[in-house]
């Protein structure tokens, strides 16, 4: 009984995941920013992307495998920050995450009030994307990258990071 | 074992390499005056602009979104600026073979359909946008001009504050960077930064 229960769970929860990563949270760019004061042993590892960005598309792959390799409970959280413009969330945005059967987590956030406070997520960005900021706990911890990135790029940065305190 | 020790070690070696690229032009640099193709067929430099007290220089491309967001405005200043002296240069920096939306007959092609007024400039070799620092599309150099003909950057940035809607605009920064420099003074916001396209270099 207990056994059915638990394979009950399992069928559930993962039903829930994959239900709410075929979709997109909208978040403000103070939300945003939370990500990267954030004080927790959570690695982020946030990357900036669109649709219509060539570049991005082809390292989305790279970034899945990431956070299907840490995942679940571990400290390393990938999150997919979409910079598309919202009049083409239903037509465009939505559909590719659908069709790319994304499973890590897909934020959404206005690229005009981003575009005001891009400073603030890292003073090297110019505003290319794609761009991937790392944040850990501390300033150590930190890492931003404007370019595309390989599988192997991201994991060795992010074991780097692990090991800052 | 090895194997794995060195593939890390060559991408932690691309990787700082990569972050290592010199960073262009800031505000108050000469800038260099430069001879590139334009959709004419004819090599073209800013000093065949001799009248221009200074120019409007524009990395932008065919494919990028916020590059055709901003195609109309980028008209419309040239045509409300030329006169005024400060004309539009604009400069495709991708490597066609990257984005083939943005090889030299597909800007012949844009050019023709949408009206540019203004040169549209193919950087073959990239070395223009690696010595002015442009990183992505659009991305704006204002350049004045002095009596000796040197070029000198005034603003690096956006256009306004609102790719996606006109009317919704609140600052428009190089405009306002214009009027400044036209009466002689320094803009008062000199570097904004915009989401863009990356520039889409040559794989080495």
């Amino acid at each position: 009984m207990r056994r059915v229960f638990i394979v009950l769970l399992f069928v559930f929860g993962f039903g829930a995941v994959q239900a709410q990563s075929s979709g997109i949270t909208e978040i403000t760019f103070d939300q945003l920013l939370q990500y990267k004061t954030h004080t927790t042993d959570t690695i982020y590892v946030i990357n900036f992307w669109a649709t219509w960005c060539k570049p991005c598309v082809e390292e989305l792959p790279a970034f899945e495998k990431l956070n299907q390799m840490y995942g679940g409970r571990s400290r390393v959280k990938v999150l997919l920050v979409n910079l598309d413009s919202k009049k083409n969330m239903d037509t465009r945005i939505l559909p590719f995450i659908r069709s790319k059967e994304l499973k890590s987590k897909v934020l959404f956030t206005d690229v005009v009030e981003l575009n005001q406070r891009l400073e603030e997520i890292d003073p090297a960005w110019s505003g290319a994307i794609p761009a991937t900021f790392f944040s850990g706990k501390t300033a150590a911890a930190k890492f931003f990258y404007e370019g595309q990135m390989t599988f192997e790029e991201l994991d060795v940065k992010v074991r780097q990071l692990i090991k800052i305190k | 074992m090895k194997k794995i020790f060195f593939s890390i070690l060559f991408s932690t070696l691309t990787f700082l390499t990569a972050q290592a690229q010199q960073d262009g032009y800031a505000v108050g640099d000469t800038a260099k005056d430069f001879s590139l193709l334009n959709i004419n067929g004819k090599v073209f430099s800013l000093n065949q602009l001799a009248q221009a007290k200074g120019y409007i220089v524009i990395f932008t491309c065919n494919h990028c979104p916020f590059s055709q967001a901003y195609e109309q405005r980028i008209i419309d200043l040239d045509k409300k600026y030329t006169p005024l002296g400060y004309p539009v240069v604009a400069i495709n920096p991708n490597d066609p073979v990257a984005e083939p939306e943005d090889s030299y007959p597909n800007m012949i092609k844009r050019a023709k359909e949408k009206g540019y007024t203004f040169p549209y400039l193919l950087d073959s070799t990239q070395q223009t946008a690696k010595t002015y620092g442009a990183k992505r599309t659009p991305h704006v150099y204002l350049l004045s001009k002095t009596a000796a003909n040197i070029l000198k950057v005034e603003y690096i940035g956006a256009i306004d504050d609102n790719f996606d809607d006109p009317a919704a605009v609140k600052e428009k920064h190089l405009e306002k960077a214009i009027e400044a420099v036209s009466k002689g003074a320094k803009p008062a916001v000199t570097v904004t930064k915009a989401i863009g396209c990356g520039i889409k270099w040559k794989k080495p």
